[in-house]
C-alpha cells in the first residue's frame, strides 16, 4: 500500500510540470571567441536558459537556437570548456518573436565552472554543486595515452586503484574483483556488471569518451546502490555538426625489469593498438563509429592480453529540443590470467601451477535515451540499457574451466522540473533485472526497483538548500528482499562570486553482488565460499568544503570528510586446507573513514602553463578490529605540470601514495601468496612530449611518453607487481 | 657562463635521474629457515637435561619414538643436527647465566626443506634411551591457547623471523602422544 502510494506521488511529480508548448518565442544567436582578429565561432558551446529546463550547444557554425519559450525576461548562460563563463541577464522574449543574443567569450587559463551532470542528473555549473567533483577532460585522457580507462583515473585527487578497483577516500579498499563501492554511471546509466558487481573499464571505448566525472562521497539518495563512496560518470562524446574521422595508432614496450632475478624473458615486450573513428550526421540523424585492437604482450608472464572494441551510436534530434540516442558497445577480450608473484625473487612469474590459467570475455551493451522538453519547466529522460557479460576462465591445476554469464537490464525515467522559480525538482524511477547463469554462480534471477526524488530550493540568492530521498527495493537473493531508504541533505551558499561553501550530509549503500554471496568458484589455490547471509552495507557520509578562485590564474579547493560505515563487507578467511585458502565475502566491521583534501589549479600565459596538484589524507579506522582498514592508503599526493609552446605540448605527473598499513595478510602467512607483505610506498613519474603538425592538409598529432620513467617497483595489489618504465608513441589523424 | 650553468643543471638533473632510478621493492635473497630466541624458565636438576634440540615436524608424531623415525624419513628436522651442532642443552648449560638462546635454523647443515611444519617444539631428553626418553619442553605457538601449535613454513631464500619459544620445565606442553 505504502509503496503505491510512493508511485501515485512521483507520477504526480512527474506530470505536475507538464504543461504543453504554446508557440511561445525564441532565442538565437551566435558564439565566438574573443580572439585578436576575427571572432570564431565556437562549436559545441553550452547555453543554457536559467531558471529552465531548456538549453542547447552551438553548432558547426556556432550558432544556436532555444525554441518554444512562453514570452517573459530570462536570464542566458553559455559556457565551455577553455572559456569563462558568459551570463547575459534581462532577454525579453516576446510570442512569436525571435530575442537575439550573441556571446563572445573570452579564453580562460583555468577553467572556473564547468558544465557538470552528475550531482542532480541535469546540466549545472560545477560551481553549484554541494559536493565534491573533478572532471577529467578527453585531453587529458588521450595525453596519458591510457589503453584503458582506470589508467586515467589514476591522477584525481582523492583516487586510487587497487588492481582493476576504484577507491574514492579510502571507501573501497580491495574486495577481491566483487563488489564495488564506487558506482560507474555510462551516460547516467548505472554500468556495472550483472554478477561479479564490478566495473568494467575494458569494455568502454575509451577513444569515445568525451569526460569522466567523480562524485567523492555518498550518492545513494540519487543513484542507488554502490554509490557509498562516489560516482564515476564516463560521458561520451556528441556526434559533431562536421563530419570527422579519428584514426589514432600507438606502440610501445616495457622496459627490462631492474634486477636480474626478475628477468623471465629474452624477447623484448610490445604493447601496440590501433582505433579509428568516424562521425558524420545526414539530417538529424547522428551517427558515430568507433572500432579499437590492443595487443599487449604484458611485462610479466602470462599476463598478455588481446582487447578488440567495437562502439556505434546513433542520434536523431526532433523538434522541441527532443532527441534519441542509442548507442551498442562490444569487448572480445582474452589473455593471460596473472593473479600474484611466484614470489619476491620471481616477481614476473605467475606461481608454476598458475603460468598457463588464461581467461577469456565477450561484454556487450546497448543502451537507449529518449530526451524530450515536455515544457518550459519540465524536461524528461528514459534511459534503458542491457549490459551482457559472459566470461571464462580456465586453470590448469585448479577448477578447470568455468564461465560466468551475466545480463543486467536497467531502466530509468526521470524528470527535472521548475515548479517554482526558487525549486528545481529532480524525480524519477529505476528499475533493474540481473539473469545470472553459468558455473560459477548459481543460477538465479534477481531485480530491484527505487523511486527518487530531490529539490534543489534558493533560499536566498547565494543560498541553495539541496534536498533528496531515494527508496530502493532489491531482492538480490540474500537472507531476504529488502528496501532501503537514503536520504541527503546539501547547503551551497556563494557569498560573494567565485567562493563556494558547500556542506552535505547523505546516506549511502550497497547491496552485495551476486558474486559475493554466492560465487562458489577460485583461481586455483584461492577459492570463494558462499555466503546466503550477507547483508548490505551502509553508511552515513557528511563533508564540508570551500571553493576559491585565485583571481584569472586558478581555483583552491578544500575539503574535510567522514563516512561512518555499517555491516561493512569483507573478504575473511573462513579455512586454510591444502595449501588452500577458502574465503568467503563476509559483513565484518563497523568502520570509520575519515579526512582532508585540498586541490590546486593555476593557469599562466593565457594557458599555455598549467600546474594542479591534489593531497588527500585519510584516516581508514575498522571500528570492530580496533585496526586500520586493508588496502587504504593514508595519503595521496598528485601533481601535474603541463605547458604549451606554439604546436609543442609537454607534460609531466608525479603521484606519491603512502604504504599501505594493511593488505590480506593472511595471504602471505599461509603461504598462499609468498612475500605477500612485501609492499612499499609509491613514487612513479610520468612524462610527455608532443607536437601538432599538418601533412599535407591532415592534421597530426605526435605524442611520446614514458611511464613510470624512473622505474619505481611497487604494488598496488599484494604479490602484482606494476609496470615498469614504459616507452609510448602515439600518432593522432584528424580528417 | 650561462653554458655552464645550463651544463651544470643538466648534469645535475641527469645524475638525479639515474640515481632516482630502480627504486622501490627488489629481490630479497636470504638463508632458508626460521629463527628466533628459545628463553627457558625453571630449570631442573641439570643430570635430568641430557639433550635440548629444535624439532620441526611436518605431522604430529604419534609417540616419543616418532621423533626419531620422523628424523630417519625426513618428516621432521632437527637443530642443530646431530651430527654436525652441539645440542641447545650444552650451549645454555655452558653459560649458567643465559636464558635464552637465539637460533637460526637453516637448510645449511640440516634436513630442513621448504615446507609446512605443523609443529615446531624443543625436544627434551630427560633420559638415557635415546628412541623414548623424549617430551616437548615448549612449542611455537601463536595462540589462543597457550600450547596450540603454530605452523612454521619454510620458504625458499626466506628466513622467517620472530619463531619465538618459551620452554618452561615447570609449565611442560602436552605430549601429542600418549
Amino acid at each position: 500500500m505504502e509503496m503505491k502510494r510512493i508511485a501515485l506521488i512521483v507520477l504526480l511529480l512527474v506530470c505536475a510540470g507538464a504543461q504543453g508548448f504554446s508557440a511561445g518565442g525564441s532565442i538565437i544567436g551566435k558564439v565566438t571567441s574573443l580572439a585578436e582578429g576575427q571572432p570564431e565561432p565556437l562549436v559545441g558551446a553550452v547555453v543554457l536558459v536559467q531558471g529552465s529546463v531548456r538549453g542547447t550547444t552551438t553548432n558547426i557554425k556556432g550558432e544556436f537556437q532555444i525554441t518554444g519559450l512562453p514570452a517573459g525576461t530570462y536570464t542566458v548562460v553559455v559556457s565551455m570548456v577553455g572559456y569563462q563563463r558568459s551570463t547575459r541577464p534581462g532577454i525579453t522574449v516576446a510570442e512569436g518573436a525571435e530575442a537575439v543574443v550573441n556571446v563572445s567569450l573570452v579564453s580562460s587559463p583555468v577553467q572556473f565552472d564547468q558544465v557538470v551532470v552528475t550531482a542532480s542528473k541535469r546540466q549545472q555549473s560545477l560551481e553549484e554543486v554541494p559536493i565534491s567533483l573533478s572532471v577529467l577532460d578527453a585531453n587529458e585522457i588521450r595525453q596519458r595515452n591510457a589503453m584503458v580507462l582506470d589508467d586515467a583515473l589514476r591522477y584525481i585527487p582523492g583516487v586510487n586503484m587497487t588492481g582493476f578497483q576504484v577507491n574514492i577516500r579510502g571507501s573501497s579498499g580491495y574486495n577481491r574483483g566483487a563488489g564495488s563501492r564506487v558506482l560507474m554511471l555510462l551516460d547516467g546509466i548505472p554500468f556495472i556488471t550483472g554478477d561479479t558487481g564490478e566495473l568494467n573499464f575494458e569494455t568502454i571505448p575509451i577513444g569515445q569518451v568525451d569526460r569522466i566525472e567523480v562524485v567523492k562521497g555518498a550518492s545513494s539518495a540519487l543513484y542507488g546502490s554502490n554509490a557509498l563512496g562516489g560516482v564515476i560518470n564516463i560521458i561520451t562524446k556528441e556526434i559533431p555538426e562536421k563530419a570527422s574521422t579519428h584514426v589514432r595508432l600507438f606502440g610501445g614496450m616495457y622496459n627490462q625489469p631492474s634486477h636480474e632475478e626478475w628477468k623471465w624473458s629474452s624477447k623484448s615486450r610490445f604493447v601496440q593498438g590501433q582505433s579509428v573513428s568516424h562521425a558524420y550526421k545526414v539530417g538529424d540523424l547522428g551517427v558515430a563509429l568507433f572500432a579499437s585492437r590492443q595487443l599487449d604482450d604484458g611485462y610479466r608472464q602470462n599476463d598478455y592480453r588481446r582487447r578488440y572494441n567495437f562502439y556505434l551510436k546513433l542520434r536523431e534530434d526532433f523538434p522541441q529540443q527532443s532527441s534519441l540516442a542509442l548507442t551498442f558497445g562490444l569487448l572480445y577480450q582474452y589473455g593471460g590470467q596473472f593473479l600474484y608473484w611466484r614470489n619476491l625473487d620471481a616477481a614476473l612469474l605467475p606461481p608454476v601451477e598458475q603460468k598457463d590459467d588464461n581467461i577469456k570475455s565477450i561484454r556487450f551493451f546497448t543502451t537507449g535515451q529518449y530526451s524530450t522538453v515536455l515544457s518550459e519547466n519540465v524536461q524528461l529522460t528514459t534511459r534503458a540499457m542491457w549490459f551482457h557479460n559472459d566470461w571464462g576462465f580456465e586453470t590448469r591445476s585448479g577448477i578447470g574451466r568455468a564461465e560466468s554469464i551475466a545480463d543486467d537490464f536497467r531502466f530509468e525515467t526521470a524528470a527535472t522540473m521548475l515548479p517554482h522559480v526558487d525549486h528545481t525538482v529532480t524525480t524519477g524511477v529505476d528499475l533493474n533485472l540481473d539473469i545470472i547463469g553459468g558455473d560459477v554462480i548459481t543460477q538465479r534471477v534477481i531485480g530491484g526497483f527505487a523511486l527518487f526524488g530531490q529539490d534543489e530550493i534558493r533560499l536566498a540568492d547565494p543560498l541553495t538548500l539541496i534536498l533528496g530521498v531515494r527508496y530502493d527495493f532489491s531482492s538480490v537473493g540474500i537472507t531476504a528482499p529488502g528496501g532501503q531508504i537514503n536520504p541527503k541533505v546539501g547547503l551551497a551558499y556563494t557569498p560573494v562570486e567565485g567562493t563556494t561553501l558547500r556542506t552535505s550530509v547523505a546516506r549511502g549503500f550497497r547491496v552485495p553482488a551476486v558474486a559475493e554471496a554466492f560465487l562458489m568458484a577460485g583461481f586455483s589455490n584461492v577459492i570463494a565460499r558462499p555466503n546466503a547471509d550477507l547483508r548490505p552495507e551502509r553508511n552515513w557520509s557528511a563533508e564540508i568544503g570551500l571553493a576559491q578562485r585565485l583571481g584569472d590564474i586558478g581555483t583552491f579547493d578544500i575539503a574535510a570528510f567522514r563516512s561512518d560505515f555499517d555491516d561493512l563487507i569483507e573478504v575473511d578467511v573462513v579455512d586454510t586446507a591444502s595449501n588452500s585458502l577458502l574465503f568467503q565475502w563476509r559483513n565484518v566491521a563497523k568502520a570509520r573513514i575519515q579526512g582532508f583534501e585540498t586541490s590546486v589549479k593555476l593557469g599562466f600565459f593565457d594557458g599555455g602553463l598549467q600546474y594542479n596538484f591534489g593531497y588527500t589524507y585519510v584516516w581508514p579506522q575498522d571500528l570492530t578490529r580496533n585496526d586500520i582498514l586493508r588496502y587504504r592508503p593514508r595519503h595521496l599526493f598528485y601533481t601535474t605540470l603541463s605547458g604549451r609552446v606554439g604546436p609543442v605540448f609537454g607534460s609531466t605527473d608525479f603521484r606519491y601514495i603512502s604504504r599501505v598499513d594493511r593488505v590480506d595478510d593472511v595471504l602471505s602467512k599461509t603461504g598462499v601468496v609468498l612475500d605477500g607483505e612485501e609492499r612499499t610506498e609509491i613514487l612513479v613519474t610520468d612524462f610527455r612530449l608532443g607536437a601538432d603538425f599538418t601533412l599535407g592538409s591532415v592534421p597530426l598529432t605526435l605524442t611520446a611518453s614514458v611511464n613510470n620513467a624512473f622505474q619505481y617497483n611497487y604494488v598496488e595489489l599484494i604479490g602484482n607487481m606494476m609496470p615498469p618504465r614504459t616507452y609510448m608513441l602515439a600518432l593522432d589523424i584528424r580528417m | 657562463m650561462a653554458k655552464r650553468h645550463i651544463a651544470a643543471l643538466l648534469l645535475i638533473g641527469a645524475l638525479l635521474l639515474v640515481s632516482g632510478c630502480d627504486k622501490g621493492l627488489a629481490p630479497i635473497t636470504e638463508d632458508t629457515g626460521f629463527s628466533g630466541v628459545i628463553t627457558f624458565k625453571n630449570w631442573p636438576p641439570p643430570d635430568s637435561v641430557l639433550e635440548l634440540r629444535l624439532v620441526a615436524f611436518e605431522e604430529y608424531p604419534a609417540d616419543s619414538s616418532g621423533i626419531i623415525s620422523a628424523l630417519l624419513s625426513g618428516k621432521a628436522a632437527i637443530y642443530p643436527h646431530v651430527t654436525t651442532g652441539v645440542a641447545l642443552s650444552l650451549q645454555i648449560l655452558g653459560n649458567k647465566s643465559a636464558d635464552t638462546v637465539h637460533y637460526a635454523f637453516t637448510k645449511e647443515g640440516t634436513i630442513l626443506q621448504e615446507r609446512t611444519y605443523k609443529y615446531v617444539v624443543v625436544g627434551w631428553r630427560y633420559g638415557a634411551n635415546y628412541f623414548a626418553d623424549w617430551a616437548p619442553a615448549g612449542v611455537y605457538t601463536e595462540g589462543p591457547g597457550p600450547f596450540d601449535p603454530a605452523p612454521v613454513i619454510v620458504r625458499d631464500r626466506r628466513m622467517r623471523k620472530d619463531v619465538n619459544i618459551t620452554a618452561d620445565f615447570h609449565n611442560l606442553p602436552p605430549k601429542p602422544w600418549k
